[in-house]
């Protein structure tokens, strides 16, 4: 796994501190905000922020390359659409491949969390 | 990478407008919901084109696209410097051309296999080389089997899976197609009935021979080759259940070959096959379909077999040789005595012929690799010139390549576009060597020796070797600059070196260059040394041709009254000095030989050739009688016969002792003649400028024992060279079905025979001249430039108070010294 920090461009007035995201992390969250709906970039990056409390804010230049590349990998689908704004859209939609790829990583991540925390329990 | 995204990055090669458009909009709408959120969007977004960037670099072929925008930069450099595009194209086109022409004859002469199925299990019976009508003794290794040998090898060789025959050389026959009068002159061969079966081919129309044994009793048919297919019938169908008659025979066209295939010899190209069984018809005078009692041999056939899959060559020489042997073992029981033992050393060779038999293949390797080799050192300097241009041009590049690097372009990046320029001028110049080459090989073909006629295909070897070679030349003139440009730093100048890289390269190429001249300078000395060669007679106009009254009808009795009359008859012909004929002519490759005692000498049998020849024989050809005389017309019928013998004959024979009146037995094989000696004319070269002398002597052509079957050849000492109508009209006037056949000087037949040499030495003189003239252009343009980088040097040197002379004498020890 490599460790690309990413750390927020100059910050929008909000409060809380920021903790540093991690790239495999990423694909992992936009999976899991595109789980029940399809969202444009803009709104996967305010649903991450809304799901962890304000805690997570997604580098915006790290967004879109990320998504192009979970489309390259079949995960997820794009379309077009009319947006709230009036004008089109690009709306990403999870596929099942996407969803089966959200199982594992979700698991994953969940034995990994648990490591560290005994790791860090212990001694 | 999944097909997902390769569906994607496909999509956006070839809709890349509407990808970007995509692309675009997707930012956009992202930085007006952000505009909307009231944030500073631009900032926080990190600088749009960066990830813009990013996002593309996810869905591009990279080495497709950077490729292609590489060759339209390339194109574009080429067009604004007109010059060095041309220079390079055309001298890279003249070398490759040089090297594709050369390489494409090897390839069809040394290298290619035959046009059949599975070549690699042909072997040839008998030496791969044979090429003639051959009848005599022969021991030790044997040109060919005889027909009766062929029939008992193709009978009883489990080894192999078929065997096959076809006549050793091809016959000129005069063929009436249809229903035409006239004959035309075509040139033919005989195959056995199996032959195209066993090569595996498919007729491209038609059908081929039933397979039978090779007898008189089968079909009249016929099979047209390809190309006689096209030039005759224009590739209609209708050829087919045509007819053609030679000497009155009907034979029926009942099938073409495919194209491209040209028999089992490299070097021939008949266009008509006929079955053996027909031997007599077309080619009158002996029967070669059964062989001849004694121990002498007939061999007329080159035989190819097939091995079967799981046999070794060895496997198949111990079954054929167990064959011959037994063959030899019976002839040798009839035989006598002094025949037996050397009839016991015979032995039939079995070899591989993957490639094809071939008797020019032997004679034109040697020089043909000489020339490729020639043609491989004028690349080289070719190359080295471009790579001293492309240098100097990089010079002025430095600075757009620190921009370049400055912009985030990578050193194998650079690389890849530099060495695409180079690949660029190297394919411009391999399209134009290719079409040089064409015409290149087909001119060097016809120098080389226009009576073979070798088939020249692109197959993938000459596409191959195009391709390395345009590919060599490119990296050679391309890759070092590149790589000494493309590691720069920017900011760091780049000093010194060139100088000395410009020097070596002008040395480098005034040194090939001088091979060259080297190598120019010995093939024209060694064609010279041949030039020089005493022939021991006068082959300036001289004039022969060649006649057969048995081929035209007349019997063996007829034939010899026939040429008394021709012989007469043109002696009166206008500008004719002498006229004489002979059986074996001169330097068109016929000789006879037999092994011969002479009275008194006490070493073994040795051979010796020999020819029948008119009276005026030696006056027309220019050869003094050193002893004795010549033939005279008593001499006809006299017993013993009278024979003339050369001056190397009694040298080796009658040293130290007068031959006149001394008898010579011949041994012949049914019995021995006696004969005696009247006179020595001197040394003739009569087939070669180069082979070892060999004893000769003469029989008088007027003597009624002669064996004409195969026709004389006519030697005319003329004043002014006749034309072949006029010398048509005296035939006809004396017998109207006579032809004249190989009209042609002595001259010219001596300088054919010489071709190779002759070739060579102005084929290398030629790549010599152009090798000086590219090395000193090579050397003025790097003397002038390294002058024009010195002005300010000079300058200061002539203020200083140097003559102008002494500043030219400076330049001109520098460029000496590299020529030294």
């Amino acid at each position: 796994m490599s460790f690309d920090s990413m750390i927020s461009a100059p910050p929008p007035p909000a409060a809380g501190t920021r903790l540093a995201l991690l790239q495999g992390t990423l694909d992992l969250l936009i999976l899991r905000t595109l789980q029940n709906q399809a969202r444009h970039g803009w709104s996967i990056m305010e649903r991450i922020e809304e799901l962890s409390h304000g805690l997570l804010q997604v580098n915006q230049g790290s967004i879109y390359p990320a998504l192009h590349r979970l489309e390259n990998q079949g995960w997820v689908r794009a379309g077009w659409r009319i947006s709230e704004l009036g004008r089109r859209a690009r709306y990403y939609t999870l596929t099942p491949a996407g969803r089966r790829q959200l199982e594992a990583e979700t698991s994953n991540w969940q034995r990994f969390s648990a490591a560290v925390g005994w790791i860090l329990q212990e001694g | 990478m999944t097909w997902t995204e390769l569906r994607l990055r496909l999509r956006r090669l070839l809709m890349r407008q509407r990808a970007e458009r995509d692309l675009q909009d997707e930012v956009d709408f992202h930085l007006a919901m952000a505009a909307r959120a009231g944030w500073r969007a631009e900032a926080s977004f990190g600088g749009t084109d960066r990830i813009l960037e990013e996002c593309r670099d996810l869905r591009r072929f990279g080495w497709l696209e950077d490729g292609w925008s590489d060759l339209v930069l390339a194109l574009r450099r080429l067009r604004h410097a007109p010059l060095f595009a041309f220079a390079a194209v055309a001298t890279l086109g003249l070398a490759i051309g040089a090297n594709s022409a050369v390489f494409s004859i090897v390839d069809a002469v040394v290298l290619r296999p035959l046009p059949v199925s599975n070549p690699q299990q042909l072997v040839s019976l008998g030496d791969p080389g044979f090429s003639s009508l051959n009848s005599g003794e022969d021991d030790h290794q044997v040109g060919a089997p005889t027909f009766h040998q062929y029939q008992l090898l193709r009978d009883n060789s489990p080894e192999f899976s078929g065997v096959a025959a076809q006549l050793a050389e091809p016959w000129e026959l005069q063929v009436a197609w249809g229903r035409q009068t006239g004959a035309e002159q075509v040139s033919a061969t005989m195959v056995s009935g199996n032959f195209f079966s066993l090569l595996g081919l498919a007729p491209a129309r038609g059908r081929f021979f039933d397979p039978g044994p090779d007898t008189p009793a089968v079909a009249p048919d016929v099979v047209l080759s390809y190309a006689c297919w096209q030039d005759r019938f224009a590739g209609a169908d209708r050829a087919i259940g045509q007819q053609l008659s030679v000497r009155g025979q009907v034979f029926t066209i009942i099938g073409v070959a495919p194209k491209g295939f040209f028999g089992t010899k490299v070097g021939q190209d008949p266009a008509l096959y006929f079955p053996l069984g027909w031997q007599q018809a077309l080619i009158p005078g002996r029967d070669m379909l059964h062989d001849p009692p004694g121990p002498s041999r007939f061999e007329w056939l080159n035989v190819v077999a097939r091995l079967r899959p799981g046999v070794t060559l060895a496997q198949a020489r111990l079954a054929s040789d167990l064959i011959f042997h037994r063959t030899v073992v019976e002839q040798a029981a009839s035989a006598p005595a002094r025949a037996r033992a050397s009839l016991l050393t015979q032995t039939l060779p079995v070899t591989r012929i993957t490639t094809g038999l071939s008797d020019v293949r032997a004679g034109a390797q040697r020089p043909l690799l000489i020339l490729l080799g020639l043609a491989g050192l004028i690349l080289a300097i070719v190359v080295v010139n471009l790579g001293g241009m492309t240098a100097a041009q990089a010079a002025g590049r430095r600075q757009e390549m620190g921009m370049r690097m400055a912009l985030g372009a990578s050193r194998g990046r650079l690389l890849r576009q530099l060495l695409t320029e180079s690949l660029l001028v190297a394919a411009a110049g391999g399209g134009l060597g290719w079409l040089l080459g064409g015409f290149g090989a087909a001119a060097l073909l016809n120098l080389l020796g226009g009576q073979a006629p070798v088939v020249l295909t692109t197959d993938w070897r000459v596409w191959g070797f195009l391709v390395a070679v345009c590919a060599a030349a490119a990296l050679g003139f391309g890759l070092w600059p590149a790589l000494r440009l493309s590691r720069l730093r920017p900011g760091r100048p780049v000093r010194g070196a060139r100088q000395r890289l410009g020097r070596v390269t002008v040395v480098a190429q005034i040194a090939v260059a001088l091979v060259l001249v080297m190598s120019a300078a010995l093939f024209t000395r060694s064609l010279q040394q041949l030039r020089q060669v005493d022939i021991g007679f006068n082959p300036q106009h001289l004039v022969t041709f060649r006649t057969n009254a048995v081929a035209a009808g007349a019997a063996p009795g007829q034939a010899l009254e026939i040429y008394r009359r021709l012989t007469a008859a043109l002696a009166q012909a206008p500008g004719v000095t002498v006229a004489a004929h002979s059986e074996n002519g001169l330097f068109i490759g016929f000789d006879s030989g037999n092994a011969v005692a002479p009275e008194g000498y006490t070493g073994p049998p040795e051979g010796a050739n020999w020819d029948q020849v008119t009276p005026g024989y030696f006056a027309a050809l220019g050869v003094p009688i050193l002893l004795g005389r010549g033939f005279s017309p008593a001499d006809a019928a006299r017993k013993p016969a009278p024979v003339v013998i050369d001056a190397e004959f009694a040298r080796r024979f009658f040293a130290g002792r007068s031959p006149i009146g001394q008898h010579i037995t011949i041994h012949e094989s049914r019995s021995d003649e006696v004969t005696e000696v009247i006179g020595v004319a001197g040394t003739i070269r009569q087939q070669s400028l180069r082979a070892k002398r060999r004893p000769r002597f003469y029989f008088d052509a007027d003597d009624s024992d002669t064996d004409l079957a195969y026709g004389v050849t006519f030697e005319l000492r003329v004043g002014h060279q006749p034309s072949l109508g006029q010398v048509q009209a005296v035939v006809a006037g004396v017998e109207p079905r006579l032809q004249v056949r190989d009209f042609q000087t002595v001259e010219g037949a001596i300088n054919r025979s010489i071709a190779p040499s002759l070739v060579l030495a102005g084929l290398s003189g030629f790549f010599a001249g152009l090798a000086l003239l590219m090395a000193a252009v090579g050397l003025y343009a790097m003397l002038s430039y390294a002058i024009s980088r010195r002005r300010a040097e000079i300058g200061v040197r002539m203020a200083l108070g140097a003559a102008p002379g002494r500043v030219r004498a400076l330049f001109l020890r520098e460029a000496a010294t590299m020529v030294a």
